[in-house]
């Protein structure tokens, strides 16, 4: 179920879709200074699904709301398929989220006020795409979960692994490449977490780029690379875990 | 103890909406304390209404004929007591070209004294009291009139008179008044006695006066209380009151929702129920106190800024200012309970919520709108039948009738509302995503919202009641003197025919003239219309009057029609209540920005762009706005036609149109554009 890198992603390897340069980031000042993350240096490649693991308070969450511009660096670059997310304006900073960065977060984050279909059309429509057209990408969007029959749904009439599916429909909707995932099945039994993996793994075999972070081990066994970090520095990489000890887990 | 701490510090940290409730708080109570010093500075009570009438004399007696019974009443008087004798009439003020008239009055300087029995029924402002004859002291407005000062003369019932004081009638400060010197009446004018003696003392004298067919007025016996006005204060601010704490609850629910994982905690750690809502209502209850407070002293210098303009806009001299303790007291109470009652209802069902719900942070399944929708029907049908009974009742109790069947529609209008934003949250897929989010969160909450829709309702219906008021008062005016070009003149009077064909020739240009008929409640009213080939200059309009004087009972109109400053009044109440309007709005506007803010952090994380966000706020703001303003059109206008029946025929329903436009479009766009610019200068969804 797994694929090996594909060609096109050898091709692409030169160009990283994201770049982590010594990326700190310090709260507060002076004495009162809290290092929460870095410097920290990660290149991760179009394609790549990638698991960020470490003890709670160790960064993974700053790691990636600086991956996502949601914060900025107190020092060092943060660069999205090239681009050096500090150097964009909130215009553009707004369309790279609707075009290339999908969020799942912990607690869903689905808007009450629509529908699973227009929760996921949502990037498309704010992006300028034809109500219709959204809503039947949406969709198919929604099938590729498994969640079609329930488009129609209020976020409130959905259980909670049918929402965290319907986010994850959301993140890679339209033609966005990297999802930024936060403890994505912390809320979820082992059943649905399972599933939900399961559904990233095939996304990321389909060419676009995931980078999970998870408490639990199991989960990130699922993905190409694991990152270890402990106060707020990459203290260790591997690479994938065996098979055998994934069908076996 | 430590659930008050938790509540002290839960009110400085949202301070926003802390604020709010003060605020809400505040504005209600500063307009009861504002108004009730208006009404009774202003009112015009018994001692004002005697004093009008008689003066300081506890008895005037009218009427009586000879002479020489007033001197036996004078000799037979006790030690100390006077009778001053007082002649009232009209008379014909003139100078060349003009002749106007005036209420008259001819008595002793003394009687005018400061405690001279007359002095407060008339009273010289400026210079002194006719002594002789060929004195006379007019009111400043026929001075005006007449274009003379003190020292000049003009002639007094066709004697050439000094002009030696300016009179004033406190009680009416645009009467045209000319007092005469002591003995000296204007043909026709009656004769009254003064007397400051209780009238028991002096009982065969009266006797003796009502045999001859005089007429006793007894202090006692004149003028007459109405409680009307601390009625009018009582609905009002009641109503004030009643519309700030549909917003305070809404306020107050909208803070428990963000409280509910912090409440099912406090439960959880075991905190009883009652001691959470004891201590939600007492930070509430001290909110609302600072507010009242600040309410009180904001009211107090309000009516002490107004008091010099209450004499020009009243046309009576209203006195030194008023302000009634027992309403201080009475708006402060009203404003705490009000709160703490509105404060009660969401306070309570957010500590019942069950602990787990609670904890979830999932919102309970609102229930469903049908009730809303019979119980908001039944409500409306009812108001507009109470008012429609007492239009078409016609009876004393017809203005009752009318004033609660506009509080039940209003209310039945809000109570339909949550009924109706379900209906729209369920047509609203095809909006912008913006207009989406905000019609179906309005109707996720609409119970919560309901509220703030009624309080917007409730306070943009009396704006649209006052100017179909407005409207119907300027159509009256139109039709009675239809506005006049620069170069007419109206002629009417008795020889108004002969005066238009003078005017036509003898103002030194070639003028026309031509007829013009009105009908106005079934009479037909005649008017002449000259018009001149050039503007009507001054100079022209005054010889047009010295033609006109030359006609008995013809008079001449230049320029636009007065309406008696009536207008005038319920434009500046207009604009009053327009601004309370914009006050509920913008609260309503800030509540739904509070709701938004998780919202537009999704969206943000969505890629939703600067603009998106702000469009999203507004939508929402403008939404609410906008059901509120619609629905205050028939809850404004039901009621006031009702009113112009009562009226009878003289006023007749116009469409506000304006008023309209203002309430149905500009207040929604106002919410637009108000949390548009906020959103600019606090961009919403930042982390
Ligand atoms: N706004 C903040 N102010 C101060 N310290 C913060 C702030 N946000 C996070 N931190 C600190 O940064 C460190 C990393 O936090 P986080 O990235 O959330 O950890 P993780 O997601 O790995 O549990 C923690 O020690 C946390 O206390
Ligand atoms: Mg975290």
């Amino acid at each position: 179920m797994r694929g090996s890198p594909r060609p096109e992603d050898e091709a692409l390897s030169s160009s990283p879709i994201l770049q982590l340069n010594g990326a700190t980031r310090v709260h507060g000042q002076g004495s009162l200074a809290v290092r929460a993350l870095g410097p920290i240096s990660i290149d991760v490649q179009p394609g790549e699904f990638v698991a960020v693991m470490g003890p709670s308070g160790s960064g993974k969450s700053t790691m990636l709301g600086l991956s996502g511009a949601l914060d900025q660096p107190t020092e060092g670059t943060v660069c999205v398929q090239g681009q050096d997310l500090r150097t964009i304006g909130a215009t553009r900073l707004a369309e790279l989220r609707r075009q290339v960065i999908g969020y799942v977060f912990q607690d869903f984050n689905l808007l009450p006020g629509l529908t699973a279909v227009e929760n996921v059309a949502l990037p498309l429509e704010l992006d300028g795409v034809r109500p219709r057209a959204a809503r039947e990408e949406a969709q198919s969007a929604l099938a590729a979960v498994e969640l079609d029959e329930l488009g129609a749904r209020f976020p409130d009439d959905l259980s909670g692994g049918e929402r965290q599916r319907v986010a994850i429909a959301r993140a890679f909707v339209g033609p966005r490449q990297l999802l930024l995932a936060d403890e994505p099945t912390g809320a979820l039994d082992t059943i649905t977490g399972d599933l939900v993996m399961r559904l990233m793994r095939k996304q990321c075999d389909d060419g676009r780029t995931t980078i999970l972070v998870t408490h639990d081990a199991s989960h990130a066994a699922w993905a190409d690379r694991i990152l270890f970090l402990r106060d707020g520095l990459l203290v260790d990489e591997t690479g994938a875990v065996p098979s055998d000890m994934v069908s076996a887990s | 103890m430590p659930l008050l701490r938790v509540e002290r510090r839960h009110v400085a940290r949202n301070l926003t909406r802390s604020l709010l409730v003060v605020l809400l708080v505040a504005v209600p109570t500063a307009a009861m304390v504002g108004g009730s010093a208006f009404v009774s500075t202003v009112r015009r009570t018994v001692e004002d209404q005697r004093h009008g009438a008689m003066g300081r004399a506890t008895l005037r007696v009218d009427g009586i004929s000879a002479g020489d019974s007033v001197e036996k009443a004078r000799a037979s008087l006790p030690e100390g007591a006077v009778a001053e004798e007082v002649y009232t009439g009209i008379a014909v003020v003139e100078r060349p070209g003009q002749r106007l008239r005036a209420r008259s009055f001819s008595l002793a300087p003394s009687s005018l004294a400061p405690e001279g029995l007359a002095s407060t029924m008339v009273h010289i402002t400026e210079g002194r009291a006719p002594k002789i004859a060929g004195e006379v002291a007019l009111s400043s407005r026929l001075l005006g009139a007449l274009h003379r000062e003190l020292g000049e003369f003009v002639d007094v019932d066709g004697e050439p008179s000094l002009i030696t004081g300016v009179a004033t009638v406190p009680e009416d400060l645009q009467l045209p008044v000319a007092v005469k010197a002591p003995g000296l009446p204007s043909p026709g004018a009656g004769r009254s006695l003064l007397f400051n003696i209780e009238p028991e003392l002096i009982q065969p004298s009266i006797d003796g006066w009502s045999q001859e067919g005089a007429a006793i007025h007894r202090r006692s016996e004149t003028g007459a209380t109405d409680g009307f006005e601390a009625l009018i204060v009582l609905v009002c601010g009641g109503f004030g009151f009643f519309e700030a704490s549909l917003v305070i609850g809404a306020a107050i629910a909208v803070g428990m929702r963000r409280r509910q994982r912090e409440l099912g905690l406090l439960g959880s750690n075991g905190a009883p129920q009652t001691a959470m809502v004891r201590a939600l209502l007492l930070s509430t209850a001290a909110l609302a106190a600072v507010g009242s407070l600040i309410g009180l002293a904001l009211g107090a210098a309000v009516a002490h800024g107004m008091h010099p303009w209450l004499n020009d806009w009243t046309g009576r001299d209203v006195g030194a200012l008023e302000i009634p303790f027992s309403f201080l007291a009475l708006a402060f109470s009203l404003g705490v309970l009000s709160a703490v009652l509105s404060a009660w209802i969401p306070a309570r069902s957010a500590v019942r919520l069950p602990i787990r719900t609670a904890l979830s942070g999932q919102r309970p399944i609102p229930a469903g709108s049908r009730g809303f929708f019979r119980a908001g029907l039944g409500l409306a049908a009812a108001g507009s039948l109470c008012v429609v009974g007492g239009a078409l009742l016609e009876s004393d109790a017809s203005g009752l009738f009318i004033l609660g069947g506009a509080i039940i529609l209003v209310l039945g209008l809000g109570t339909l509302s949550p009924w109706i934003l379900e209906l729209v949250a369920g047509a609203a897929g095809r909006l912008p995503v913006p207009w989406r989010l905000a019609v179906r969160d309005a109707g996720r909450f609409r119970a919560r919202n309901g509220p703030v829709v009624t309080a917007v309702i409730a306070g943009m219906s009396i704006s649209v009641l006052l100017g179909a008021l407005s409207a119907s008062v300027n159509q009256l005016m139109a039709a009675r003197m239809p506005a006049l070009t620069q170069n007419e003149l109206r002629v009417v009077g008795t020889s108004a025919e002969a005066a238009a064909v003078a005017m036509s020739t003898d103002l030194g240009l070639e003028g026309t003239y031509r007829i013009d008929k009105k009908t106005l409640g079934g009479v037909e009213r005649i008017s002449w219309i000259v018009e001149l080939p050039s503007e009507v200059t001054p100079e022209l309009g005054e010889h047009a009057v010295e033609i006109a004087s030359a006609f008995r009972g013809t008079s001449v109109t230049v320029g636009p029609p007065s309406d008696g400053g009536i207008a005038g009044f319920v434009r500046v109440v207009l604009g009053i209540c327009i601004l309370t309007g914009l006050v509920v709005v913008f609260v309503a506007t800030t509540l739904s920005s509070i709701e938004s803010a998780a919202d537009s952090k999704i969206l943000r994380t969505v890629g939703a762009a600067p603009g998106v966000l702000r469009q999203h706020a507004a939508s929402r703001a403008a939404y609410l706005a906008l059901l509120g303003c619609v629905l205050a059109i028939p809850a404004g206008l039901v009621p006031m036609a009702g009113l112009l029946k009562l009226s009878g025929a003289s006023l007749e329903f116009a469409m506000p149109w304006s008023t309209l436009a203002i309430t149905a479009i500009a207040m929604p766009a106002i919410a637009y554009a108000g949390t548009w610019a906020s959103a600019l200068v606090r961009p919403p969804g930042q982390p």
